[in-house]
Formats: C-alpha cells, sequence, structure tokens
C-alpha cells in the first residue's frame, strides 16, 4: 500500500495531474488510510517540491504544475477524508501584501504551499492597509499573520502593520511572518515581527514549528 | 577616530567607529558598488580587508547574513561587504575591479544625423539710442522697443532677473549695441553687450547610471560635443528604488541628489565648451529626458511616491524651469524643458525614444522596447499608442548574478559553447584597445548570452534547470549531487583570481527578469488585440550589446523573424536631441505622451499565468494554456 502512496508523491512531485488523480483512486481502493494518503503522498509531495523550489532545482511552472497535480488529487481525497482527520482544527494564517504594494506571486506562492501543508489560510489579497490586516486578525483569530512586500518603499508598511497589531490589543495573539525580496531578518527584528523567511518552503516550515 | 584607508588609490577617510564600511566610502567619495542601496541582500560590495595593514580587529565580526554572501572559496583572503562590516579601527580596504562603482562612462553610442533646426531660441543684436534729458526714455523700455522692432513685434517682454544680470555688466547702460536672446520669439531670457551670433543648446539624458551631456550648435543644426559620465547618485544605490528609498530614509538626500546630478552635469557641460571652444553663456536652451525618478530629482521633486502604488509621478506633463533654478551653469534664465511623464515608470527618456520613430512606426504593429533596469514597451497598433513598464530587475546590469559586474572592460559580453563543448567567450576591450586576456565577470549582455548559448548546446534545460552534472565537464553538483553551478572561466584564467561561474540561481534571475519582460509585451498584445508583430525596435545601451538570436532563442520577446528587431541604440539622447534642435518636436512630445494609454501590469489577473508561462526558455510563442492543461 506505501508503494501506491509513493507513487502517487512522486507523481504530485512532477507534476502529473491526471496520474496523479488515477493513483489517488486506486490508493483509496487497495484500502489506503485517506490520511496517510494526505500526509505521506500529497502533504510530503509538497514539501518535497518546496525544498526543491529552494534549491533552485524547480522554478515556478513546476511550482504552479506540482500544486495543481496537489490540488486535483486532493478533491478525490476529500469526501474519504471525513473523521478524526478532518475534524482536526486546521491551523490558521491571514496573509497579505502590504499597503502600496501591488505584487501578488510570492504571496500566493506562500499561500498555496501552507494550504498543502494543511493550514486554513485567509487571502486578503494585495495592498493590504494595517487597518485591513487589523480587522482579519479580530474577524479570524489567525496563529499566523503574514505579509509580504516587494519594494524597498513599501516595508514601512509592515512596520505600519505590527504597530497596528499592537496598538489594537492583539499583537500577542499571533505570530507575525514577513517576507519578499527586499526584506531582511535584521528588518524583521526591527520592526518587532516574529520571523522571516527567505522563501515560501522557509515559512511554511517556519510556522510548523512555532505551531509545534 | 579610525581611519580607513582604501585600495585602489591610497584614499584615506576618517569616520567615528561604529560607521559602515559602504558609508565611510561614501564620506570619503570613495566608489562601491552596491546595487541593492547597502541593504546586504545583493553582495555587490565586495571588499578585501588586508589585515596585514590594518589593526587586529579593525571591522565589526562577519554576522549570518553577511556570511551567506560572501565567496564561497575565499582562498586565504578576507573579503567583508562593505554595507554589512561597521568600522571599529584602522583598516586598510581593497576593492576589486568587480566592486568598484563605474567611474568610466558606460558605452552610450549615438546617432550623428544632420536636422533640421528649428530651435525655440533667436538672438536678436539691436541698437540703442542712448538716453538725453530732452528723451528720458529707461533703459528698459529702450531695449523692449528695439528689441520688438527688431522681431517685427509689437511688444516683447524683458523679466527682471534678465534686466538685473545685465546690470551688472560695467556700464551697461551706456553700451550702444546689445544682443538679447529670445524664448519663443517674445521673451528675452539674456542680455549680452555688443554682438552675439553664437547659439547653443544642451540636451542632457539623465539615466540611473550614467548621464550623456550633448551641446549642439542651434544654428547649424550639428552636435559640437559629446559628455558622459556616471550618474554620481549611484553611491546610494543603483537603481531607482534605492534613491527613493535613501529620500525616505533621509529626507534631506534628495537635495544631495539633485546637486551631485546638477554638479556632474555642469562638468560636463564645462568640458564639453572647452573643448568647442564655446562660451557657457551661449547655451542659451536646453532639454532633459530621464526617467520618472530621475526627471523628479532633476526638478527637486521627492520622487518617494513613484515606489508605491498607484506609481503616479508628481506631474504628468513636462516642465519649464529656469536653468539657474536647476543649478545648471548655462545661461541662467535659459529655459530647460523637461520631457512629459506619462506613468510612473514611462517617462522622457522613453518618449524621447518614441520621438525618434517617423512615421512608419505606425505601420502595421511595431514594439519598442527599451531594457534596463525597467523595462519600457511601447507598442504602436492600428493608429493607437500603448505603453507598460516591467519590473525586469537589475539582471540585464549583471546584477543579482553571481559573477556579475558591469558593463566595463573585461566584462565578459559574449559566450559560445563550440562544437566539441569547450566553452568560449569574449570581453570588452581596455580603452587602450589592449585586451586583458583575463576577464572579471559577466555584464548583462554576456549574462543573455551565456543563457542563450547553454540552452542551445542542451547544458541548460528550457525550464532553466541545469542539465545532469555529467552533462558538461564544467558543471558542478551541490551535496545532493544535483547540478547547480557552470564554471564559465576557472580561477586561473581570470583577473579575479576566482572561478567565473554561472549557477542555477543566476538562471533564475534571469528568468525572472525575462519573464517580467516578456509577460509585459504579452498583455500589451494580448489588450490591443495584437497577434504578430512586424517589428521590434530595441532601444538603450543593452538593446544595443544584444544579439537579437540569443534575445529570441531565450523568448526574451515574441517571435518575429531575426531580421524583424533592429537595435536603435541611445535613442533617448536622439530624442532629447532633437526636441532641442526642433520647436515643433516639443509639441510632438506633448501631444505622444497625452495619446499613449498606460497599461498598469499589477493589478492585471492574468499576470501571474502569463509571468509564470514566460519564464521558459523558449523561442516559441508563449503557451499559457499548457500550464492549466498540463497533465
Amino acid at each position: 500500500m506505501s508503494d501506491i502512496i509513493a507513487s502517487l508523491k512522486d507523481l504530485v512531485v512532477r507534476g502529473k495531474k491526471n496520474e496523479a488523480a488515477v493513483e489517488v483512486k486506486r490508493a483509496l481502493d487497495a484500502g489506503c488510510d485517506p490520511g496517510a494518503i494526505m500526509k505521506d503522498g500529497l502533504v510530503s509531495a509538497m514539501s518535497v517540491v518546496g525544498q526543491k523550489y529552494s534549491s533552485g532545482e524547480y522554478f515556478l511552472p513546476q511550482m504552479m504544475i506540482a500544486a495543481r497535480a496537489m490540488t486535483t488529487a486532493l478533491e478525490i481525497l476529500k469526501p474519504h477524508l471525513a473523521g478524526p482527520a478532518a475534524e482536526q482544527k486546521k491551523e490558521k494564517a491571514v496573509i497579505g501584501t502590504v499597503s502600496g504594494d501591488f505584487h501578488d506571486i510570492g504571496k500566493n506562492i506562500v499561500k498555496m504551499m501552507l494550504e498543502s501543508a494543511g493550514y486554513e489560510v485567509v487571502d486578503l489579497g494585495v495592498d493590504v492597509s494595517a487597518e485591513s490586516f487589523v480587522e482579519a486578525v479580530r474577524r479570524e483569530s489567525p496563529r499566523f499573520v503574514l505579509m509580504s512586500a516587494l519594494i524597498t518603499l513599501t516595508m514601512e508598511s509592515m512596520r505600519r502593520t505590527v504597530a497596528a497589531l499592537e496598538e489594537a490589543g492583539v499583537r500577542s495573539n499571533v505570530k507575525i511572518g514577513i517576507g519578499g525580496a527586499p526584506v531582511t531578518h535584521k528588518f524583521a527584528a526591527e520592526i518587532g515581527a516574529d520571523f522571516y523567511t527567505e522563501d515560501a518552503y522557509g515559512c511554511v516550515e517556519t510556522c510548523k514549528r512555532l505551531a509545534a | 577616530m579610525p581611519r580607513v584607508v582604501f585600495q585602489p588609490g591610497s584614499r584615506a577617510v576618517e569616520v567615528a567607529a561604529g560607521e559602515r564600511l559602504l558609508t565611510a566610502a561614501w564620506k570619503g567619495g570613495v566608489g562601491i558598488k552596491s546595487v541593492c542601496g547597502g541593504r546586504g541582500k545583493c553582495g555587490s560590495c565586495l571588499v578585501e580587508l588586508d589585515p596585514e595593514a590594518s589593526a587586529a580587529v579593525a571591522l565589526s565580526p562577519v554576522c549570518e547574513q553577511e556570511q551567506d554572501l560572501l565567496p564561497r572559496e575565499a582562498g586565504g583572503r578576507t573579503y567583508r561587504l562593505a554595507c554589512m562590516a561597521h568600522v571599529v579601527d584602522d583598516a586598510a580596504i581593497a576593492i576589486p575591479p568587480e566592486s568598484e562603482a563605474v567611474r568610466s562612462p558606460p558605452r552610450k553610442p549615438f546617432t550623428v544625423s544632420r536636422v533640421a533646426s528649428r530651435p525655440v531660441v533667436s538672438r536678436l543684436t539691436v541698437a540703442i539710442e542712448p538716453a538725453t534729458m530732452a528723451d528720458p526714455v529707461p533703459l528698459r523700455t529702450r531695449i523692449e522697443h528695439a528689441v520688438a522692432a527688431a522681431a517685427g513685434r509689437r511688444t516683447c517682454s524683458l523679466p527682471i532677473p534678465v534686466l538685473a544680470d545685465y546690470s551688472r555688466e560695467p556700464g551697461f547702460d551706456q553700451k550702444r549695441e546689445v544682443t538679447a536672446t529670445l524664448y519663443r520669439g517674445r521673451e528675452v531670457i539674456q542680455l549680452l553687450p555688443g554682438r552675439r551670433e553664437a547659439l547653443y543648446g544642451m540636451a542632457a539624458d539623465i539615466g540611473t547610471t550614467s548621464v550623456v551631456v550633448f551641446l549642439c550648435d542651434l544654428a547649424r543644426g550639428e552636435i559640437v560635443s559629446v559628455g558622459t559620465a556616471a550618474n554620481p547618485q549611484a553611491l546610494y544605490g543603483e537603481d531607482v528604488i534605492s534613491r527613493m528609498t535613501q529620500v525616505q530614509r533621509e529626507p534631506e538626500s534628495l537635495d544631495t541628489m539633485q546637486r551631485l546630478l546638477v554638479d556632474e552635469l555642469n562638468r560636463l557641460i564645462r568640458e564639453g565648451a572647452e573643448s568647442a571652444g564655446i562660451d557657457v553663456s551661449d547655451i542659451v536652451d536646453a532639454v532633459a529626458v530621464g526617467n520618472p525618478t530621475m526627471q523628479h530629482i532633476l526638478l527637486g521633486i521627492n520622487p518617494e511616491p513613484l515606489g508605491r502604488g498607484p506609481y503616479l509621478p508628481i506631474l504628468t506633463e513636462g516642465a519649464v524651469a529656469d536653468a539657474a533654478g536647476l543649478g545648471l551653469a548655462i545661461a541662467p534664465h535659459a529655459r530647460v524643458f523637461v520631457f512629459p511623464m506619462p506613468s510612473g515608470y514611462i517617462g522622457g527618456d522613453t518618449l524621447a525614444a518614441l520621438l525618434t520613430r517617423g512615421p512608419e512606426f505606425y505601420r502595421g504593429s511595431q514594439l519598442l522596447v527599451d531594457i534596463g533596469t525597467n523595462g519600457e514597451v511601447v507598442l504602436a497598433h492600428d493608429g493607437g499608442l500603448a505603453a507598460t513598464s516591467c519590473a525586469t530587475g537589475p539582471v540585464y546590469e549583471g546584477a543579482h548574478i553571481r559573477c556579475g559586474v558591469r558593463a566595463a572592460p573585461g566584462a565578459i559580453e559574449r559566450v559560445w559553447v563550440e562544437a566539441d563543448a569547450s566553452i568560449r567567450w569574449s570581453a570588452i576591450p581596455e580603452p587602450s584597445g589592449r585586451r586583458d586576456p583575463r576577464p572579471v565577470g559577466l555584464c548583462g549582455s554576456g549574462v543573455i548570452s551565456s543563457v542563450a548559448a547553454l540552452v542551445d548546446a542542451g547544458i541548460l534545460g528550457s525550464d532553466g534547470a541545469f542539465a545532469s552534472s555529467q552533462a558538461h565537464p564544467g558543471l558542478r553538483a551541490n551535496g545532493s549531487g544535483i547540478a547547480d553551478e557552470l564554471v564559465l572561466v576557472p580561477a586561473r584564467r581570470t583577473r579575479t583570481g576566482r572561478d567565473i561561474v554561472f549557477t542555477q540561481k543566476d538562471v533564475r534571475s534571469v528568468q525572472l527578469g525575462k519573464a517580467a519582460l516578456r509577460a509585459g509585451i504579452e498583455l500589451l498584445l494580448h489588450k490591443h488585440g495584437v497577434d504578430q508583430l512586424d517589428r521590434i525596435y530595441l532601444a538603450g545601451t543593452f538593446g544595443n550589446h544584444l544579439e537579437p538570436e540569443d534575445i529570441l532563442g531565450i523568448g526574451l520577446v515574441p517571435p518575429v523573424p531575426v531580421s524583424s528587431i533592429r537595435s536603435i541604440g541611445n535613442a533617448a539622447g536622439d530624442g532629447a536631441r532633437m526636441a532641442l534642435f526642433d520647436a515643433h518636436q516639443r509639441q510632438r512630445v506633448i501631444r505622444l505622451a497625452r495619446r499613449l494609454q498606460v497599461l498598469e501590469l499589477s493589478t492585471r489577473p492574468e499576470f501571474q499565468d502569463v509571468f509564470v508561462a514566460s519564464t521558459e526558455l523558449s523561442p516559441a510563442p508563449l503557451d499559457v494554456e499548457s500550464l492549466s492543461e498540463q497533465v
């Protein structure tokens, strides 16, 4: 049975959408535990994809294609995921590109990686004001607030958002992570964010570590 | 206070302990390259500490962020990043050639063409009747009457500042002959005693990296001198964003940057005037073009809002400013025509390039592309004009590339793979024409040329991944056995004593820059229903040094026959000169600016898919569908 799951994982890593769909059905027919298919097949496939992206071996298209294969397989798997595994409360993250910044590809990759790692992600979109982040934190009570900025100038919006969360008295309820090409560890420390990661894979790993 | 001595040149600077090495260099006027603006992100400010000549603890310890950017094999040398190392005690620092900020001006060719000259300024020499007790007409009125009569007008205006300057001429009220310079035939912008016939103008092309000043004889329609220099604002970072960030961080640096720029323009004007044997007071008109950030800074306007959505310039129409107000050392009341800037990233330089295109540009579907840190694309189709700008990033300037250097002597500009798989290259020659056989690194065109050659030879896949590490002897594998860099030139043959490599991450940077431009082009074409382009014009220094085969080979632009790609050189400078020579061209550029429909890419929902598909290094038409249909 673990052979089928291993083969499913490989198909997702290689982005074979249709074959992955067939394989997930085969795994279910063979009586594999849906939770195990999810964890050892899909989630672990996306973790491999993330690592490959980090090292430069994979690039945006390979990542997107793998994510699509994963989503297709997940749709088939979902109805079978009833029971304790599905009931289990998911960790929630609120994500957005900060005020004045319209870049969303990086943010979307982080979102995708988090979702495939089993997180519930509330995407606030781009050009998100500090107030909208505060409002979302109040509404959604997430564990994580993740911000993206791709321009040096809009990094200041991250500082303002952290300050606004502080002011609203919700700062201590969340872990704040920031990312984007111009962002650094030093900047994260300077504005009082909890972490910076260089890429989406690092972000997922850090969230897992902090949630553990 | 600690003393830092920079080599080459033994330039010593005293700074307070704790000052960053990069800041120390700025203070001493020592140019160290800083692509990211001193943020510890790019590694371009790599310098070497000479432990023999330095105090025991000369610099702060290396932190993790710095460590990641330092060379993997240091060969017993002490390398540091100038932006991350803080001065603790006396230090001796060597700046390797690849880390020096450009001092020798980059290559900017220009097209010399004689043009019809219909300048906006003219000169009239008039006789002034002396005032008498019997006929007590004030001097201003006498001059105004004489100039108006000579110009065949009823009136003309002689503003106080012009008169005030003239009144400083010795014996000004006794002069019987005066030369008036007229702006648009009706306003006096300069009065000089005696007869002055020469009529000169200045056109400045202000780039983020370099500036070019043309001095032109407006009467004859000829260029009399050309001067090029590095833009001295490069101290504050190499791209427009770092200049904006600097202003955000330190508002007074706006004035510093404006002054640095104007001082450099003035130096070029002075040198040009001297070599051509002309008097700067005979330079009575000026035109300036640049990207919107440069134009804002020249005008002394804070460019910071350009860096944030909605990316709007403070003003979009052209501006006419007083030379003296800007600090330009030409006739003080000469008007400086600053080109319009339709959007935050489409500026006077793009419009100037567009200005050089004649009626043939407007037949069929034609594209004008200026590739640099920012890519600007203008589409002429069906009588309409549309434009967009793409954040290509500094990869085309050789930045964010491990062994990337600026286009300067010693930089590899072409790479090819022989049939026996050996990698060959050619570098930019020394100004003396001598070719140092040892290269320094890869410049932007070398980067593109490498990618094209490696894809062509099968060393790189069209997805941008290196082939297996056995595919070429120069490939090196990482810990997991996957090839992640290719040695182009081994250490023993380089000037730096380190291998010149091309890494997997470099390829990814090229793909990002390439995809940004291609996606911009594709969305622009799609919006205007264009399937096939008739011609692509490449403007700018970089476009000039790329082989059309390479550009098409990696799919930087949509497929067209090789012969449909034309390099048009430094078109921005050419367009600026056209507007200097010909008043009509200034009206034309204002009209072009109004007609230009700017497409903002960042808000297009389909951008992501098109961008991702555009990362493919292939000459084929873009295949966005395949991405969603992939099995």
